[in-house]
């Protein structure tokens, strides 16, 4: 009814403002009609009002976090186990089981997926995307299935970029420093009445790990055979990225946002420890093959994607999105076998594409519910190729090509229902059916209670399914440092769903007397029919089980107007049917470390975690932060023995100065020290030893 | 069809004054008389005629006319101008007592300065006194004690506002709109200071296409923005007090009214009858904790109270 009788007054100020321009007179400031600017897919839903557990990591802590990569934020997620296999591929998995792929976690970037679960994993290297350009990042702690669909059995990973609207004039940024990193910069924006822009360029390269040539401390050498990597001369990496997002608003009800973005990526893989040599002392096999040989591996990646929403009446939202993204990988691979190089490699290439469209409308019945409800429709295309040289054809075969295509029909609708003043219940659920035949309900109900102004009791149950991956069906294993192929010739048959069933109990506490807040939440998350690699059969199988019961904390505290601190802890114990698989003669679950774990599963996911950051702005455009990360040791779930990993401790350190109104100029000098103490942790693998790195980044706006 | 009622009624309606004036002329001749003058045919406009019209006393005999039709206009003996257009010629053209409606408070000063002196002028502002809008801000949150507004050349009453948000316990982070800068760059500077954004009746910065950009910038930094009407807690701003054309009215009723009882007019006058709008989705889903409008509305009530 208001809004009714606004949009006439609207039709007659607009008249009345085109009168009135020149004049002087502000009278009809009062009478001027808005747009509804900030609407409900707008609006973030209060922490206390989340059917989950969430984190949200924004602007000012990513700037304080000084991270250039965008994996590394994750560690202020607790329970979040966040690792490189090589210099630059990233991976992070909430919970653990922390293998290199990290299969159980959705990720988004403006609502566009970029887990691929052709794939299984998330490319974080080849995302079109700078850490700049971040706007916040909102990790749901626990299966969100019923919200965001499949592989949300761990959590979901939700990464808003900027508004079109966020850069204003031009922007160019430097950052030099350690371990060859070398990054540069320009962005601009600008736009008009109805429309907005942003534009990215950027180059980001560093050398990765420092090239070892002693073993870590922790490392005896007895441990260190064949298969254990000590060099790190090739884990550089070179990406250069453009990203664009773009909003016309032509009018009070329409909305539309476009984005697209490319990048390309040179990333160096592959090891020369498998080969006998003399700057390898500890490979001595002169028997010894490696089929990962020293290499790079070139991935060009784009997205084009376009948001319409559309403003009912009623306050009710209708939003339409479409988006393309396409991932190509590629690499030469030469092959050492029994002492030599085979002088021409092996070609393989996968390309990876998708399309989605989703349709999702947004509306408020009654003065107590807010419904969203949508479909959507996605298509996965996977390519994949490898062509060996023909003096190998004779001992490799004669390479593979195979394509997939798989489609997935989703259905989604989720409730948020305050029957009383202090109660809140949200209800969802999302079927979903994909061509290969797994259909899946996910339904979540949690109920949220504000027992007092400012504390909430948040009681919370749902089932999630992870659908298995291409390369779990098609593919007998993962081949770590190898391209995933398919191979319809040797596929894990009758594979079914994963199944996540997750309880919790949520605390969230504000206390504004002294700027403090707390969020405690204790979990069980029981997973059945896990999907792992028999080497009984050679095959995927359903029958691994796991249960995981412990506690996360996150307190924030604002000590003064111009500090925050932000503390994270998580406590996890977990146990598998490992051992008993194990008794059954399946080693796919054998402890290579038994001295420390008899459950190989458990033993993968770090009892204690803690990150903690603090930032400080001071006078004279001074602003300091540091960042503190500790971790329990673990045993990674895919690995020897060797790269058992100790506790980890970092501390890192941010030091800027902005210079503010030096003309039409302004600018920030920043200094980032990552890991101190240099206390040359290792991570996921024994030879990825993270010592200090420094780094100087000097910005210029104008 | 109603157009063509429309042209009837344009044909018959002098005719129908006519014969109306005359027996009305005739019948009581103690009937006091009013003329409504409207700046231009506008919604709100027409609003505040109707519902001045149904609160009027008896015994009083309303004209009605707007600037584009200013021919044979009635003796009257009191002109009422709804907008600063015919409060103009109002001021500039007819003698009789005159007051301002819907125009804000630096209008009519500017109005005052070049009238007769021998005439007496009074209006009711359109905007809300300073001491309302400080109070609502310390009410809705307490905690935030830093006030930004972004204003450009144009007068407005800083000094008064700093003043009063200081005897609130609040203090002004006020900040130009440079002219060689950008609106988002001002507003960013802004932001990084004030705890909350307050809008000013300033159209160079506060217009339909520029809200946007502002209340998304302000959304980003947490900060919320306290609108001036309606419209802008639609839009996406946490409150606003604001009084409705029809408030407005009434209060005009009552001004006619007074006049003809004591033959004086009241001094100039803010809105007495206010709304308080808030915008809970806003406020939840900046973690905001606000109370009800019905307690903004007592605490509002109480801090004007207790200055008078």
């Amino acid at each position: 009814m208001k809004r009714l009788q606004f949009s006439v007054m609207l039709l007659y100020s607009c008249m009345a403002l085109s009168v009135h321009a020149g004049e002087q007179t502000s009278d009809f400031d009062y009478f001027e009609e808005f747009p509804l600017v900030l609407s409900a897919s707008r609006l973030a839903q209060p922490l206390s009002e989340a059917p989950n557990a969430m984190t949200v990591i924004d602007r000012e802590m990513i700037v304080a976090s000084g991270s250039r990569n965008i994996a590394d934020l994750l560690k202020l997620v607790p329970g979040m186990y966040v690792s490189y296999y090589k210099g630059s591929q990233g991976f992070a998995a909430y919970h653990g089981a922390t293998d290199q792929y990290a299969r159980r976690m959705q990720v988004l970037i403006d609502g566009r997926s970029v887990y691929l679960p052709p794939l299984s994993t998330v490319d974080w290297a080849d995302l079109p995307l700078s850490v700049e350009d971040i706007e916040r990042i909102e990790v749901v702690r626990g299966p969100a299935a019923a919200s965001y669909g499949a592989n949300s059995t761990q959590g979901v990973i939700s990464i808003v970029t900027r508004d079109a609207d966020s850069v204003k004039g031009k922007q160019l940024s430097y950052t030099h420093g350690t371990h060859g990193i070398n990054d540069v910069a320009a962005r601009f924006g600008g736009g008009a009445d109805a429309y907005d822009y942003r534009v990215t360029l950027a180059y980001k390269a560093d050398n990765g790990y420092t090239d070892l040539s002693q073993l870590p401390a922790h490392v005896p050498v007895t441990l260190f055979n064949q298969n254990a990597l000590l060099r790190n001369n090739n884990d550089s990496n070179q990406a250069r990225m453009l990203n664009y997002r773009g909003n016309y608003h032509p009018d009070a009800q329409n909305s539309v946002d476009l984005q697209f973005g490319f990048s390309r990526d040179v990333q160096g893989v592959g090891f020369v420890d498998k080969n006998p040599s003399s700057v390898n002392p500890y490979n001595t096999n002169p028997a010894s093959t490696n089929g990962n040989t020293p290499h790079d591996l070139f991935a060009s990646a784009h997205f084009a994607q376009a948001d319409w929403i559309r403003m009912l009446e009623n306050d009710s939202e209708l939003r339409l999105r479409f988006y393309h993204m396409h991932l190509d990988r590629h690499e030469a691979v030469n092959v050492y076998l029994g002492g030599t190089y085979f002088a021409d490699p092996i070609l393989q290439s996968v390309r990876s594409g998708r399309d989605e469209l989703e349709v999702q409308h947004t509306l408020a019945w009654g003065a107590e519910n807010r419904l969203v409800y949508g479909a959507a429709w996605r298509q996965d295309q996977l390519d994949a190729q490898g062509v060996p040289p023909a003096s190998l054809i004779s001992i490799l075969g004669n390479g593979y090509a195979h394509s997939l295509k798989s489609d997935e029909l989703r259905v989604f609708a989720h409730d948020e229902w305050h029957p009383m003043q202090p109660l809140l219940v949200n209800v969802g659920g999302m079927y979903e059916r994909d061509r290969m035949g797994h259909e899946n309900v996910s339904p979540r109900v949690a109920l949220n209670l504000h027992f007092l102004p400012r504390h909430t009791l948040r009681m919370g149950s749902s089932v999630a399914y992870r659908t298995p991956a291409v390369a779990e069906e098609f593919f007998p294993a993962l081949q770590p440092g190898d391209l995933v192929v398919t191979n319809p010739t040797a596929t894990s048959a009758g594979l079914q769903a994963e199944r996540m069933l997750s309880r919790e109990i949520g605390y969230l506490g504000e206390f504004s007397e002294w700027g403090a807040s707390l969020d405690l939440r204790l979990f069980s998350d029981q997973l059945s029919d896990g999907i792992y690699e028999s080497k009984l059969s050679g095959r995927f199988v359903n029958g691994m089980s796991s249960e995981l019961r412990g506690m996360e904390m996150t307190i924030k505290y604002q000590p003064g107007r111009n500090a925050t601190l932000t503390l994270n802890a998580a406590h996890i114990q977990a146990r598998s049917n490992c051992p008993a698989l194990l008794a059954a003669g399946d080693t796919a679950c054998s402890t290579v470390n038994p001295a420390r774990y008899n459950d190989v599963l458990a033993g993968s996911i770090p009892v204690n975690s803690v990150s903690a950051l603090y930032s400080r702005n001071m006078s004279r455009g001074w602003s300091v932060s540091s960042g503190f990360y500790y971790q329990d040791e673990l045993q990674p779930y895919d690995r020897p023995v060797v790269d058992f990993q100790p506790a980890q401790r970092r501390v890192d350190l941010r030091l800027a100065k902005s210079f503010h109104d030096t003309g039409s100029w302004q600018g920030e000098a920043a200094l980032t020290v990552q890991n101190l103490f240099d206390t040359a942790y290792t991570e996921y693998t024994a030879n990825n030893v993270f010592d200090r790195r420094i780094f100087a980044t000097l910005t210029l706006r104008w | 069809m109603t157009k063509r009622l429309h042209t009837w009624w344009r044909c018959m309606l002098p005719l129908i004054l006519a014969v109306a004036g005359y027996s009305q002329a005739a019948g009581a001749a103690e009937l006091k008389r009013v003329l409504l003058l409207q700046s231009e045919q506008f919604a709100p406009y027409q609003r505040f005629h109707r519902t001045f019209e149904q609160n009027l006393p008896q015994g009083v005999r309303l004209e009605v006319r707007d600037m584009s039709r200013l021919t044979e206009l009635p003796a009257a003996d009191l002109v009422v101008a709804v907008g600063f257009k015919a409060a103009q010629w109002a001021v500039e053209h007819r003698q009789e007592p005159a007051f301002a409606t819907l125009l804000t408070r630096e209008n009519f000063m500017t109005l005052r300065a070049s009238r007769g002196a021998s005439r007496s002028l009074s209006a009711i502002y359109l905007e809300q006194p300073l001491s309302r809008q400080v109070a609502l801000i310390r009410a809705v949150l307490p905690e935030r004690k830093r006030v930004g507004i972004l204003y450009s050349n144009r007068t407005f009453e800083l000094e008064g506002l700093r003043d009063e948000l200081s005897l609130s316990g609040a203090e002004l982070v006020a900040q130009p709109l440079r002219p060689d800068g950008s609106l988002a760059g001002d507003l960013e500077a802004l932001l990084a200071q004030a705890d909350i954004l307050m809008a000013i009746p300033d159209g160079n910065i506060f217009n339909s296409s520029t809200i946007r950009n502002i209340l998304l910038g302000s959304y980003r930094r947490g900060v919320p923005m306290i609108g001036l009407t309606a419209a802008y807690v639609n839009a996406g701003a946490l409150c606003a007090v604001y009084s409705t054309t029809e408030q407005m009215a009434a209060q005009a009723a009552g001004v006619t009214e007074e006049f003809f009882r004591n033959g004086v007019l009241p001094g100039a006058q803010y809105p007495q009858l206010y709304q308080i709008d808030l915008n809970q989705e806003v406020a939840r889903s900046l973690r905001l904790t606000v109370r009800s409008v019905e307690a903004l509305r007592i605490e509002v009530e109480r801090a004007e109270g207790g200055r008078k």
